[in-house]
């Protein structure tokens, strides 16, 4: 049996009807989560080319924390992989267009093996947003059509009382021009069904694109409000990201005094509030002086009513002078606005 | 001239600096008492996103690790991208701004402005962002320094509304309704702010405010930890500094000191001010064995300054303390009154009107005014104030305002009454048992009879000096040298 794990040595194979063609060192390109290995695939029948992630259970034991048995980690590793598989052929049933969905998946082991690989595989991208972001001179019309992409993926998703919770650049993955899709379902959650890695209401993915209130360790009883408003706040983070290339979140601690940054303050969310809201006003009045004076306005209420710091006034501002029958969270009118000023910014250029 | 020894000083107060020093202070700092910590998942992608720009550095990558850093409190990857970003350029204006900022290049900083351009961009702010409870608070701030009062008073409300239990917002609302001398108001908030949790800092003010209006107090006991740690001694500084004053009143001087020892261990900077006034006016003993930064607080190195007679350095902090403190009275007050007491009428002029174009009511400036404009000579710009002054109730307000009658009086070549003025101020300065304030009014009578030339100068300023030699208040040993400095010429004749 060689050292190094069945995961990481796949190149060459051929697992089912797919050919693994290529190790791929972990980038921000894929979307193979810490404890899996990605691959370059191709279909032998049809000659298509997918993203494998595989499962690398060894590495996982390495790192395994104290106090916890290999048996259970191993167990929640196996949890973890079939609520994702699960997710995606519910996306793929609900045929939701805009999220990357598996196109296979199974488990690998050579009678020498002890441990498996389970598998999943995936479409494969041009490239996630912030590859293709610096590669290209991008307009306004392919930031637009990139936004209505995104947006429509994650409202697929909290259609089905899925949410997201990874929001973030490089999980949103560009195919051909400017088509744009949510990928990585590995923090994703169910209403009615919890994810096995949620047993802590504070969790989320990558704290760097986080909703601001969860640095502060506050989580809102409510599911809509805790779940749906932090999908909201990292999707405003994104459409920010494509304007000024920073994250909301990033501009927003920026503004924020040291005194107050989530890694000083000691206080609570309750208490930070007035200097987050102060943080809050001033960096979307810099991320307003950003954007096309032709969709400004627009657009500016979209970022502010995402992003808002307080979860439970993010969203549509019901109540406040504005009357829809969509809910709080919906994203329904944002894709809508986004697709109007698309086509009114379309026609201002022509 | 008026009595620098306030007694409204013996009181906690809080100061009200612009939100963007006070956020400097320690005074808003909530210490985590808890390590923040990161998910794997972020530390995960962030390892991943730096091999990423090692082997492809670009700008992008450089403004989300960049970001990152920010977030996650690493400075040295913020600051090692703002470097690249700043050097690379290629992305938006808002992110090198950002990486700008990171570096300290100064650009970023906010220009001072003038306090009408202040109110003006605050309006237009708070007309997008009404919810701005800090903005609301910076406009009461910039409308107190133009002396709207009644502007001022509703902007702070609507911050205390929007943010009833911030300690920055909470201590500059009190520190307004004192300074407009709205007790009740200043009781109100302070107290609802304290209701539903406890938070030193606002507990201490509470107590001051409740001292000043002569409200029950409530237990102090309760509020002092027994067992505290250095760290925490900060926190709870101007707790200890009030419990101490207030065993000072009550005349258990020994326990006074007991708490003062302990809120001059970490003390706040404002617990630093009232330290000096301690010292200088009620625990003179206590100076030598007390170590404290004084120069952390304008208001007592103006003190310190002022005694040890370095009337320069004390004149150029007592202006660096108006701009600190521009709504309150007292730095033009004491700056004022040391330029005045030092020869220097004129700038006490020019200290005195800067104090009235934001207080243009405080009679007490004033007096201070009236004061400089006759010791510099100019009796037709005393006479336009003069009126002001008045005789009401027998305070120690109305002795100063009786003295400065006095020295119009000698001005106006009235010196019977000028003198009767005098004498009485002086009389009762002694019934009150103020043997400073009654020196300083025997030698700035005999300066007035100096200056008037009448048959008896020789006489008063002789007696005068005698009287006064020996005494240590710096207003007595400037006013003796004013004095000696005018009758030397005058003797050799």
């Amino acid at each position: 049996m060689s050292d190094i794990p069945l995961a990481s040595r796949l190149e060459g194979l051929t697992i089912e009807n797919w050919k693994v063609v290529k190790k791929r060192i972990k980038t921000i390109d894929d979307q193979s989560g810490a404890f899996s290995s990605g691959y370059e695939v191709q279909n032998i029948k049809d000659g298509r080319f997918g993203f494998m992630k595989a499962m690398n259970y060894d590495y996982a034991f390495k790192v395994l924390k104290p106090g916890k048995t290999s048996t259970d980690f191993m167990q929640e590793l196996t949890e973890n992989y079939n609520y994702e598989k699960e997710l995606l052929e519910l996306c793929k049933e609900k045929r939701m267009s805009r999220i990357v969905t598996a196109i296979g998946h199974g488990e690998y082991r050579p009678p020498s093996e002890i441990i498996p690989v389970p598998y999943l595989i995936f479409e494969i991208a041009d490239g996630n947003l912030q590859k293709v972001k610096s590669k290209k001179d991008l307009t306004l019309a392919w930031k637009l059509g990139v936004i209505h992409g995104f947006l429509v993926g994650l409202s697929q998703l909290h259609r089905q009382r899925i949410v997201h919770q990874d929001v973030k650049p490089s999980n949103v993955l560009i195919f051909g021009h400017n088509v744009s899709k949510l990928s990585d379902l590995g923090n994703a959650t169910r209403y009615d069904k919890k994810s096995p890695m949620w047993h802590r209401d504070c969790h989320c993915g990558d704290l760097s694109y986080a909703p601001i209130e969860l640095l502060y360790s506050y989580y809102s009883p409510n599911w809509d409000t805790r779940r749906l408003g932090a999908d909201l706040f990292m999707a405003g983070g994104i459409i920010t990201y494509l304007i000024t290339d920073s994250d909301f979140l990033s501009l927003l601690s920026s503004n924020l005094p040291d005194i107050y940054k989530p890694h000083s303050f000691g206080g609570t969310f309750e208490d930070v509030k007035p200097h987050i809201m102060q943080a809050y006003y001033k960096t979307i009045d810099e991320i307003k002086e950003r954007i096309d004076i032709s969709i400004r306005k627009e657009l500016i209420e979209i970022i502010s009513q995402l992003t808002h710091p307080i979860p439970e006034e993010r969203g549509l501002p019901i109540g406040k002078g504005f009357y829809t029958s969509l809910p709080q969270y919906s994203l329904n009118r944002y894709i809508s606005i986004i697709d109007r000023l698309s086509k009114k910014y379309e026609m201002t250029k022509t | 001239m008026n009595n620098l020894q306030e007694d409204s000083r013996k009181h906690v107060i809080p100061k009200w600096l612009e939100y963007r020093k006070a956020v400097g202070t320690r005074e808003l700092v909530v210490p985590r008492k808890i390590h923040f910590e990161i998910n794997a998942a972020t530390k995960e992608s962030i390892k991943t996103d730096i091999e990423e720009f090692k082997e492809n550095p670009t700008s992008e990558m450089a403004c989300r690790l960049m970001g990152a850093g920010i977030i996650i409190g690493d400075n040295q990857l913020s600051h090692n991208m703002a470097a690249f970003i700043a050097d690379r350029g290629g992305v938006d204006t808002l992110s090198i701004k950002l990486a700008d900022k990171i570096l300290n290049v100064a650009h970023n900083a906010e220009p001072v402005s003038e306090v009408d351009v202040r109110i003006s961009k605050l309006r237009k702010w708070l007309l997008e962002y009404h919810r701005s409870a800090i903005g609301w608070i910076e406009l009461s701030r910039a409308f107190t320094i133009k002396g709207q009062k009644e502007k001022a008073k509703r902007a702070a409300m609507i911050a205390l509304q929007l943010a009833p239990h911030d300690r920055y917002i909470v201590r500059c609302g009190v520190r307004l309704f004192l300074h407009l001398n709205d007790f009740d108001r200043a009781f109100y908030y302070v107290n609802k702010a304290s209701k539903d949790h406890f938070d030193p800092w606002i507990k201490a003010t509470e107590i001051n405010v409740a001292i000043i209006s002569e409200r029950k107090l409530p237990d102090m006991k309760k509020f002092l930890p027994r067992n505290i740690s250095h760290n925490e001694l900060f926190d709870f500084s101007e707790l200890f500094e009030s419990s101490g004053s207030l065993e000072l009143d009550a005349g258990n001087d020994k326990k006074a000191r007991k708490q003062f020892r302990l809120a001059w261990e970490n003390p706040s900077d404002n617990v630093i001010t009232h330290a000096e006034w301690v010292l200088r006016n009620r625990l003179p003993g206590m100076r030598e064995s007390t170590v404290l930064k004084f120069d952390r607080s304008l208001e007592a190195t103006t003190w310190i300054k002022y005694y040890e007679l370095k009337i320069d350095e004390a004149m150029s902090t007592a202006r660096e303390w108006e701009l600190e403190e521009p709504y309150s009275t007292y730095p033009f007050n004491v700056g004022s009154c040391i330029a005045s007491n030092a020869g220097r009428p004129e700038l006490g002029v020019d200290i005195a009107k800067r104090g009235l174009l934001i207080n243009p009511d405080d009679v007490g400036l004033y007096n201070n005014l009236c004061y400089a404009l006759l010791r510099a000579g100019d009796v037709p710009g005393a006479s336009k104030h003069i009126s002001r002054l008045k005789i009401k109730d027998g305070t120690d307000r109305d002795i100063f305002h009786q003295a400065t009658l006095g020295l119009y009086a000698f001005r106006k070549n009235n010196v019977d009454e000028g003198r009767q003025f005098y004498l009485e101020a002086i009389t009762r300065f002694k019934q009150k048992g103020k043997p400073d304030l009654q020196a300083s009014a025997l030698l700035n009578y005999a300066l007035a009879e100096v200056e008037a030339r009448t048959p008896e100068y020789p006489e008063i300023a002789n007696r005068s000096l005698k009287v006064t030699e020996g005494l240590k208040d710096p207003n007595v040993i400037l006013l003796r040298k004013q004095l000696q400095d005018k009758l030397n010429p005058l003797q050799q004749i």
